[in-house]
């Protein structure tokens, strides 16, 4: 598992990015840059379950289990990743999917003026760790654009 | 006649951390063709535990990109001999757990027609090295200076000198020295 950190400035209220990320119509645009059809089913609520979920090569759906573990409103998001998705099952048993036991992805909200330094912090098996550091600065940029317009 | 080869991704300072390294599309690809002339791959349990619990599934992953794809799709085919004196069963596809001693299995695949062998574990390819049977090694050096981990080749029991046959660099840095065994 390696740890991977972001950050990107936003001119927008933490109240406007906070939405823009996280509500489903935004959120469906700004991850398209991981993969097309990125959506979550659940909700941001702290203690909730979360599914994070994309169409894999074979077209089923893929993607992570995941259970809010703190919510800050505005200023922190924890998600707890618990397992994975596999041709649409949930798997969080199997001996495959506990190398995600503990991991973490923070979304941390600082405002400053009028705008907000997002932060985000993940961990990722290696094989998708090139990848993901490409991945998320555009995402981000994506999510900078639907804030600032 | 068949040879053993042996690929193994390393640090400046020969770590061979699996967590280390940039595992890019190019590399992908490179393992792949590597692969391409290899029908059975070696290894011990560590490495059957750990790939096992990635590459059979990679095809559901909504993050895997088609090199990673081509990569699971060869290594998930191919055939697999696992070493070990503690599992029970192998469950991933085209594997087997060896019922004989590692020299008696190279004995035995080196009889037969086929490709290549692949020594595909850190265990297995030192004991080779040792016997002076690894014919052919592809030494991937990643740009990275690594805090830890196992040293390529730790427990080697002499000086081995090899002979240079080509490298290829890919954009990310790495650097695949290709050798012959003396």
């Amino acid at each position: 598992m390696d740890k991977l950190k972001f950050s990107i400035v936003i001119n927008a209220p933490k109240e406007k990015v906070w939405n823009t990320m996280l509500e489903d119509k935004t959120y469906r645009i700004w991850t398209e840059e991981f993969t097309t059809g990125s959506h979550y089913i659940g909700s941001w609520d702290e203690g909730s379950k979360i599914l994070f979920l994309g169409p894999a090569n074979d077209g089923k759906l893929g993607g992570m289990v995941s259970r809010i573990k703190e919510n800050k409103l505005h200023k922190f998001i924890s998600i707890e990743y618990l397992g994975e998705v596999l041709d649409g099952v949930e798997d969080t048993t199997s001996d495959r999917v506990k190398i995600w036991s503990g991991a973490l992805e923070n979304y941390t909200f600082i405002e400053k003026d009028d705008k907000t330094e997002l932060v985000v912090d993940m961990v990722i098996n290696e094989e998708f760790k090139e990848m993901f550091e490409g991945m998320w600065p555009k995402a981000l940029q994506k999510l900078k654009e639907l804030c600032e317009n | 006649m068949r040879k053993i080869l042996f690929a193994i991704n390393t640090t400046i300072n020969g770590s061979v951390d699996h967590t280390v390294g940039i595992a890019d599309d190019e590399l992908h690809n490179f393992y792949t063709d590597l692969l391409n002339n290899v029908d059975v791959v070696l290894m011990g349990r560590k490495t059957y535990q750990l790939m096992e619990s990635f590459w059979p599934v990679a095809h559901k992953d909504p993050r895997s990109t088609k090199s990673i794809l081509r990569f699971a799709d060869k290594y998930n085919s191919i055939k697999k001999i696992v070493f070990s004196e503690t599992l029970k069963e192998v469950k991933w596809q085209n594997s087997q757990l060896a019922n004989q001693n590692l020299q008696e299995v190279i004995l035995k695949l080196k009889n037969q027609d086929g490709k290549n062998i692949s020594a595909g574990s850190l265990s297995i390819s030192l004991q080779l090295l040792n016997l002076n049977l690894i014919d052919e090694f592809w030494i991937a050096v990643h740009p990275i200076i690594a805090e830890k981990g196992p040293r390529l080749f730790d427990g080697m029991d002499v000086n081995k000198k090899l002979k240079l046959i080509d490298s290829k660099t890919l954009s990310s840095g790495v650097v695949f020295h290709h050798y012959q065994n003396t």
